[in-house]
Order: structure tokens, then sequence, then C-alpha cells
């Protein structure tokens, strides 16, 4: 097929139209329908939603802090003196220095008692090195 | 481009119906056979077609000229809706068959049969085209839109349309061509 017909035949799409009934019905229930708001109310809209969005926020936090602030006072009104003394510094550095030294005592029971036992096994091993040579 | 196009967009944009229904008269026709072209088939063509005037009443405020025509406006939005309905769409076209509805609505130009059988065939030949040669050749050859405008459309620039139309134009010949033999 030569350019030119194709082009005369290309052409001759133009005339493929619409039905009418399918127009009509189209065209009226279109223009029934709404338009959506443009863009710049959309925006105007957009800014008086932030500031209430923002009011929100605020007051939410707030309202949290209050909560958050009453649990903790609430907290240390009702501690027992037992506890709160167990803050004293003077009491913390007796207990630290106590804890230390129990723990140097530990450390050493345990190397004595490991020693022992170490002297225990080669003791056991040179016996038996001189059984072995004896026989 | 209608009379007073400007006067009308302005109007319909402030919400008068009267004045969107004369846009709507005018450019039905061109977008209707482009989507009717691209898809095939009758009941989709009228259903995209709808959807795209529908988009284009209730978003009609969104649109500013600057330099672009309203018909552009009306395609970019009809190509797209094309492109959607092709993602969306389970059932693949038979390229080889063209839809009975198309037959008949190519008969209805008063033509004889034996062009509505070549419009026919050459409508198969382009759906076997890449999307952007179909897009060229029935904007340019059947809507007679500007290589600018068709650029805009298809979002390319002008060499680039050229160069395609070129292409679109040599290989739907030689698949016709072929045929013929």
């Amino acid at each position: 097929m030569n350019e030119d017909k194709l082009l005369k035949i290309l052409k001759s799409f133009r005339d493929i139209r619409p039905e009418a009934e399918f127009r009509a019905r189209s065209r009226s229930l279109i223009l029934e329908a709404h338009q959506h708001p443009r863009k710049l109310a959309g925006i105007r809209l957009g800014f008086f939603e932030s500031l209430k969005l923002g009011a929100a926020l605020t007051l939410a936090s707030i309202l949290t802090l209050i909560v958050f602030g009453s649990v903790s006072y609430l907290k240390f009104t009702n501690v027992s003196p037992a506890v709160l003394t167990s803050f004293d510094p003077s009491v913390l550095k007796t207990e630290s220095t106590s804890f230390d030294f129990r723990i140097q005592l530990g450390e050493a029971r345990y190397f004595d008692e490991a020693t022992r036992d170490i002297s225990a096994i080669l003791d056991e091993i040179s016996k038996e090195e001189e059984a072995r040579r004896s026989l | 481009m209608l009379d007073n196009e400007n006067n009308l967009i302005k109007q319909a944009q402030k919400g008068e119906v009267g004045s969107f229904g004369h846009l709507y008269d005018h450019y039905l026709p061109p977008i209707f056979r482009y989507v009717f072209l691209k898809v095939g088939n009758k009941q989709d063509a009228e259903d995209l077609t709808h959807e795209v005037f529908l988009s284009a009443w209730q978003n009609l405020g969104d649109y500013r000229p600057q330099g672009h025509p309203f018909s552009s406006w009306l395609y970019q939005i009809a190509h797209n809706r094309v492109i959607d309905h092709y993602r969306t769409k389970k059932s693949h076209l038979d390229l080889e068959m063209v839809d009975e509805s198309f037959v008949r609505l190519a008969s209805t130009t008063e033509r004889d049969l034996d062009l509505a059988m070549d419009m026919g065939k050459v409508m198969v030949a382009i759906k076997k085209l890449k999307e952007d040669q179909q897009d060229v050749l029935l904007m340019r050859f059947v809507e007679d839109l500007s290589h600018k405008e068709i650029a805009e459309i298809i979002g390319k620039n002008e060499g680039a349309v050229r160069l395609i139309q070129h292409r679109a134009l040599a290989e739907l010949r030689e698949s016709l061509g072929s045929k013929e033999e």
C-alpha cells in the first residue's frame, strides 16, 4: 500500500463519531456532577485545617505533660522512708566499701581452695610417676 | 479551537454548566475517536471518553492556559486514561481481529464497505505498532494536531515526534504491503 492511499485511509477515520444516544446520556451525567474545589481554595482550607490540627496537638501535649507530671509527683510522695534513706550518699558509700571487702574475701577464699586442689592433684601425679619408675 | 473558547473556559471554571456543555459538544468527537482507535472497542471507548470529560469538568479549576491549548489538556487526560485502561484490562485484544463495532462505525460514514474493510486492515496494522507510534499517527493524521501539540501530550520533544512519525509510517507501509502480497 503506498503512502498516499495510507494517508487517505487515515484521514477517513475522521468520520468516526460517537453515537447520539451515548452523547446525550454522557453529557447529562457530566453536567449534573459537582466540580472539585479549585486548588487555591483548597490551600486556604488546608491552612485553617492545619491550624486546627496544630491546636489539637498542642493541647494533647499539654495534657500528656500534666498526666506524667502528676504520676511522677505521686510516685515521689508515696515512697517509703526506707527507700528514701537508701539514697543517702554516706550510707551508699558504706555499703559499697563493705561490698568490695566481701568481694575480696570471697576471691581470696576461692584462690585458697583452688590452690589446695591443685597441689593435691600434683601430689597424685608425682606418686604415680614414682610408681612407674620403680616398675 | 472554538470561537471565544477562553471565555467559555473561564465561565465553565466558575461553574457555568452551559459553557462546559459547548466545550463538550465541540471536543467529544475527536476525543472519542482517539480513544476508540486506541482501544478498538466501542463500549470501552464510550466509558473512557465519559471518564475523560467527567475528569475535565470536575478538575477544570486546575487548568491554566499558559500557552497550552485546552484541546491538548483534554488529549493528555485521554492519553493517560487509555494507559490506565491497558494496565487494568485483564483480557488481551486480539490483534488480528477488528471489533465489529469498528466496522459498523466506519460504515456509517456513508462510504462503501470496501473502504470500511481497508480501514479495518489499517486499524489492525496500527494496533501492532508501539504505543507512541500509534499516538503520533492518530494525532497527526486523524486529528490533525501539530508536532508541537503532540509532543506536549505524549511528553516528548518535537524532534522525537517527527522521528516516531517517520518510523511509524514506514512500519505501517511494510506491514500492509506484506499483507497485500
